[in-house]
């Protein structure tokens, strides 16, 4: 059993429920340091409402699936999982309605996110990097693959993607990736995600990474990294 | 037996009681039924990133980074990561409106 908490953030009216939710009350209180209602009104801000479901689980930890509406749509569902203990959370689901596109429906909820994140003393965030364009936009997040030992062989694999193009591109060029390519730097995947030669009505750095698939995470104790997902994401400018 | 979703629900105000009702909507085949029309964050991710951001992901500060750290040199920067826009802006068309994500009153 579960606890839901449903909100309405336009009316203030909210309704929650569960046999678990004093559970996830004392933990929204020990780790976040405000109720599970709180923890929601967070999660859902800039948003018109939103149902959550909280379950909290061995370890301290918190699971948490949300989904957010916008003038009555389902805009948005988010899945991810908080352990305070070990400073982290993985970001396990996250999709967004064909009616979320471009506008800032991510932004707001990666910033919210990241404001319970932040209260609950999270650290670093992981998750897979996957789909079509996953394997580009979490590296260009500032996403690095980990370990660090699974760089190799995405790069390899990139690599043998490379090759099958590096026709189109002069020496220099092709010298310059390969060396990316086989540095053990897991940052590489970064330097390759950002280059910016026209390829295939793209960029060589996306095309190399579409439909890759790479385990990833942001630690937000490396600068560099913070700064890339705080750009990203519309904290900073 | 589930509601089907349909285009009273979509246009419908967020009142409490139809909140109640995307509530309630939370058996697992309706979840399953909504998550096929659902697109994955990573496309709506790269969607809002707009063409602009094709060239130039990163600020140049985090480019002069990495060239250090990989030994790049100024002209292999230039090259790999500072061409020409891939779509300059005489050669694109007019811009798209934008949707209105709230209704208009």
């Amino acid at each position: 059993m579960t606890a839901l908490i449903a909100l309405n953030n336009r009316s203030g009216v909210y309704g929650r429920g569960g046999a678990t939710l004093p559970a996830v009350d004392a933990w929204c209180t020990t780790h976040f340091g405000r109720d599970a209602l709180q923890f929601c009104q967070v999660l859902t801000a800039r948003f018109n409402a939103g149902s959550v479901v909280l379950r909290a689980i061995s370890g301290n930890r918190l699971l948490v699936r949300a989904r957010l509406y916008q003038a009555g749509v389902h805009i948005a569902t988010v899945a991810l999982r908080f352990d305070p203990p070990r400073r982290q959370s993985h970001l396990s689901w996250f999709v967004v309605a064909p009616v979320g596109r471009r506008g800032a429906t991510t932004r707001h909820l990666l910033q919210n996110i990241l404001l319970i994140q932040r209260d609950c003393g999270i650290r670093r965030i992981t998750l897979q990097a996957a789909l079509t364009h996953g394997a580009y936009v979490w590296a260009v997040h500032g996403f690095l693959p980990v370990p660090n030992a699974a760089w190799p062989a995405l790069a390899g694999r990139l690599a043998a993607r490379f090759v099958a193009v590096a026709s189109n591109f002069t020496a220099s060029q092709v010298a310059a990736v390969d060396g990316l390519l086989q540095s053990p730097d897991r940052r590489a995947l970064r330097a390759v995600a950002a280059l910016a030669l026209p390829f295939g009505g793209t960029t060589l750095g996306r095309h190399l990474l579409m439909g890759e698939k790479w385990d990833g995470e942001l630690d937000f104790s490396d600068e560099p990294s913070a700064l890339i997902y705080f750009r990203r994401i519309g904290l900073m400018p | 037996m589930t509601r089907k979703l349909g285009p009273a629900l979509v246009a419908a105000d967020l009142a409490p009681r139809r909140l109640q009702v995307a509530v309630r909507g939370s058996a697992k085949s309706s979840h399953r039924r909504n998550d096929l029309r659902l697109v994955a964050v990573e496309e709506i991710l790269f969607a809002e990133m707009e063409d602009p951001d094709l060239v130039g992901v990163f600020a140049d500060a985090e480019i002069d980074r990495l060239a250090a750290v990989f030994g790049l040199t100024a002209e292999e920067v230039a090259e790999l990561y500072r061409p020409v826009a891939l779509r300059p802006a005489a050669a694109s068309g007019p811009l798209r409106r934008r949707g209105r994500l709230t209704r208009a009153r």
